[in-house]
C-alpha cells in the first residue's frame, strides 16, 4: 500500500509541474506587458519609471529563470499581486475557497448518496418505475447544460413559487445564519448534481447487476443471510468500485461545471472570480486559480486512488 | 460479401433501438431546417428592428432580443453556429487525436508512455479552465472557441484509438502482414485503422454533443461566440438576468430547449450506433 501511495503521489506532483510549466507559457505569450496592465491611467511616465518597475518585477530576466521565481513563490504560497485589484493573490483565492468547495462537495456527496440509492434500487428491481426513472435522469441529466438548468431551476423555485433565492451567498442587510446559508446553496447545489446523479446511478446499477450475479452472492444467500445483508453489505461494496472509478473521471468536469454555476447564481466563489479576471485579463489571478484547481483535482484523485485501495485490496498490492 | 453482412449486422440493430432511430430522425430533421429555412425564409438575425424584447407575435414569432433582433433568426443561425463549432472542433481533436493514438498504440514503448501520460494529464485536468485561459490570452471569437475546444478534445480519441489498437495489433493479419515485409505505415494505414473504425466512430459522435455543450458553456460566460453573431450560448448568456427569467421566457426557452434537444439526440444516437457496431461495449 504504501508503495502505491508513493508512486501515485509522485505520478501528481510530475502532473503539476506539467500543469505550472503550460499555465506559465500560455500567460507569457499574453499580448499587454505586465507593466502596461499595472501602470494603465497613468499618465507622466518615464522610461526610467517603466525600466524600474520591470525590473522590480523581474521582467528584465530571461523567461525560465522568472518561471523558477514564480513557481518558487507559488510553492511558498505567494501568487503574486492581482493587476485588477493591487491585493495579494492568495489573498483573494482564499476568501473564495470554502462557497466554491461547499457547493461542489455538497453536490458530490448528495450524487453520490442518491446513486447510490438510486442505482441498487434499479438494479434489484431492473425495468420497474425506479429503473425508467434512472434512465430518464441519466439521459437528460447529460444533456441538459447547467445554466440551462440552473435558469429552469430560478424560473420555478426562485419567481414561480418565490421560495428559494435565486442569486448569492446572504440576503443583504440581514444578519448571516446557517439556515439562510443552506436556502441559498440549495440551487445551485442541485443545478450542480443534476449532471452527474443520472451517469452515477446507471453505473452503479449496471455493476449491481453484475455483482448479484456472482458466486459469492449466491452462497450469501444460500447460508440464509437476510436479503438486506446481502445486498448492502456483501453486494454493495464490490459494486462501488466502478463507481468511484467514475466520480474520479468526472471531477475535472464538475468544476468546470462549477465555474459555469456560480456564474448563473453570482455565488462569490473562485468560478466568479475567474471570470472576472479574465474580463480584466488579470493573469496573476487568472494564473493562481488555475494552479490552485490543479492541486485541488490531484489531491482528488489521490483520494480517489486510496479510495480504490481501501475497497480493492487487490489494486494496492499490484 | 462477408462485408455486407457485417454491415445489414449493423443497420439491423440500430433500426431495432428505438431511441436511436428517434434520436438519428430528430438530429436529421433539425439540420435539414437549419440547412434549408434561411433559403426559404428571409431571416435577418442582424437586423435591429423597433420593438426591444418584444413577445412572440405576427411579425416576430419568436419575438425579439433586449437590443431588438428578431429571435426565430437568431435561433436558426445560431444553430448553424452551434453545430459547426461542435463538428470543425471534433474534427480537430479527431486530426490531433487519432494519429497519437495510433502511434502510442503501434509503437509501444517510449511514444506509448509520452502520449498516454500526456493524456492522462488533459484528462485529469478541467479543460473548462484550460479553455477560459486560452481564451483570454487570444481573445474571445468563433474561431478560437473552436480551434480551443477541437485541441482539448484529443485525449478522447487518443485513449480509444489507443486501447483499440492494442487489440487489433495482435491479429494474425497484421502478423501477415509483417511476415511479408509491409511497412509499419502501410500496416497502420491499411490495416489498423480500418478495423479501428467503430470505436473512432462512437467517440466522434460523443465528441460533438460534448463540443456543442463546451461552447454553449463557453458562449454563455461571454468567452465564446460574440454578439452580434448568434450561438444558442450567447443567446441564453443574453437572458441570464432574472427579469428576464420572470417575464420574457421567449428570450430563453427556445435556444435551451434546443440545446438539450439536440445533445440528448446526439447521444442517444451514439448510444444506438455503440450497441449497434460493438454490443460487446454496452455498459
Amino acid at each position: 500500500m504504501g508503495k502505491y501511495i508513493i508512486k501515485r503521489l509522485l505520478i501528481a506532483a510530475v502532473t503539476f509541474f506539467g500543469i505550472t510549466v503550460l499555465v506559465y507559457v500560455l500567460a507569457s505569450l499574453a499580448p499587454g506587458s505586465p507593466v502596461e496592465m499595472i501602470l494603465a491611467g497613468t499618465s507622466n511616465l518615464t522610461e526610467t519609471d517603466v525600466a524600474r518597475l520591470e525590473a522590480q518585477l523581474g521582467l528584465d530576466q530571461p523567461v525560465y529563470v522568472q518561471y523558477l521565481i514564480w513557481l518558487k513563490n507559488v510553492l511558498q504560497g505567494n501568487l503574486g499581486v492581482s493587476y485588477r485589484t493591487m491585493r495579494p493573490v492568495t489573498e483573494m483565492i482564499a476568501e473564495r475557497i470554502a462557497p466554491t468547495l461547499m457547493i461542489t462537495v455538497t453536490a458530490l456527496v448528495l450524487a453520490i448518496c442518491v446513486a447510490v440509492l438510486l442505482g441498487i434500487l434499479a438494479a434489484y428491481r431492473p425495468y420497474s418505475i425506479w429503473d425508467y426513472a434512472s434512465a430518464v435522469l441519466s439521459f437528460v441529466g447529460a444533456a441538459t447544460p447547467n445554466f440551462f438548468a440552473a435558469m429552469i431551476l430560478v424560473y420555478f423555485f426562485s419567481i414561480r413559487l418565490g421560495i428559494l433565492p435565486a442569486s448569492g451567498m446572504y440576503d443583504a442587510g440581514v444578519r448571516s445564519s446557517l439556515p439562510m446559508l443552506l436556502k441559498h446553496m440549495l440551487l445551485p447545489v442541485v443545478t450542480l448534481m443534476l449532471q452527474y446523479v443520472g451517469i452515477y446511478t446507471r453505473h452503479m446499477r449496471s455493476s449491481m447487476m453484475e455483482v448479484l450475479n456472482d458466486d459469492y452472492i449466491r452462497t450469501a444467500r444460500a447460508k440464509g443471510l437476510s436479503e438486506r445483508l446481502v445486498i448492502f453489505v456483501h453486494a454493495f461494496r464490490n459494486a462501488l468500485i466502478p463507481l468511484v472509478t467514475q466520480v474520479g473521471l468526472s471531477l475535472p468536469a464538475l468544476i468546470g461545471g462549477a465555474i459555469i454555476t456560480e456564474q448563473v447564481f453570482s455565488w462569490p466563489g473562485m468560478g466568479t472570480l475567474m471570470v472576472q479576471s479574465i474580463n480584466y485579463r488579470d493573469y496573476p489571478t487568472i494564473m493562481g486559480i488555475t494552479v490552485l484547481i490543479a492541486a485541488f483535482v490531484l489531491i482528488g484523485n489521490i483520494v480517489i486512488d486510496l479510495i480504490y485501495g481501501v475497497l480493492d485490496p487487490r489494486v494496492a498490492r499490484r | 460479401m462477408k462485408q455486407s453482412s457485417y454491415f445489414k449486422d449493423v443497420t439491423d440493430r440500430f433500426r431495432a433501438h428505438k431511441l436511436a432511430m428517434a434520436g438519428m430522425c430528430v438530429l436529421a430533421a433539425e439540420i435539414l431546417l437549419l440547412l434549408i429555412l434561411p433559403w426559404i425564409l428571409d431571416l435577418k438575425p442582424y437586423e435591429i428592428y423597433s420593438g426591444f424584447g418584444a413577445a412572440p407575435g405576427r411579425e416576430h414569432i419568436l419575438g425579439t432580443d433586449s437590443t431588438g433582433r428578431d429571435l426565430f433568426a437568431r435561433l436558426i443561425y445560431g444553430g448553424r453556429t452551434s453545430l459547426c463549432v461542435g463538428l470543425f472542433s471534433t474534427l480537430i481533436s479527431f486530426a490531433i487525436g487519432v494519429p497519437l493514438g495510433l502511434l502510442a498504440g503501434f509503437y509501444r514503448g517510449a511514444a506509448e508512455a509520452v502520449i498516454m501520460r500526456a493524456a492522462d494529464v488533459f484528462l485529469s485536468f478541467p479543460s473548462m479552465v484550460f479553455i477560459l485561459v486560452l481564451v483570454s490570452v487570444i481573445g474571445p471569437s468563433v474561431s478560437c472557441a473552436t480551434v480551443v475546444i477541437g485541441i482539448m478534445g484529443w485525449p478522447g480519441f487518443a485513449r480509444q484509438l489507443y486501447g483499440s489498437v492494442l487489440s487489433v495489433r495482435e491479429k494474425d493479419y497484421v502478423e501477415a502482414a509483417r511476415a511479408i515485409g509491409t511497412k509499419n505505415g502501410t500496416i497502420m494505414l491499411r490495416y489498423i485503422l480500418p478495423n479501428s473504425f467503430a470505436p473512432i466512430l462512437i467517440a466522434f459522435t460523443f465528441g460533438i454533443a460534448s463540443a456543442i455543450l463546451q461552447e454553449s458553456g463557453l458562449s454563455f460566460l461571454g468567452m465564446g461566440v460574440q454578439v452580434p453573431m448568434a450561438s444558442w450560448g450567447n443567446m441564453l448568456y443574453a437572458a441570464q438576468s432574472v427579469s428576464i427569467i420572470a417575464t420574457k421566457p421567449w428570450m430563453w426557452l427556445p435556444p435551451g430547449i434546443c440545446l438539450l434537444v439536440t445533445v440528448l439526440s446526439i447521444n442517444l444516437f451514439g448510444d444506438g450506433l455503440r450497441d449497434a457496431l460493438d454490443p460487446r461495449m454496452k455498459i
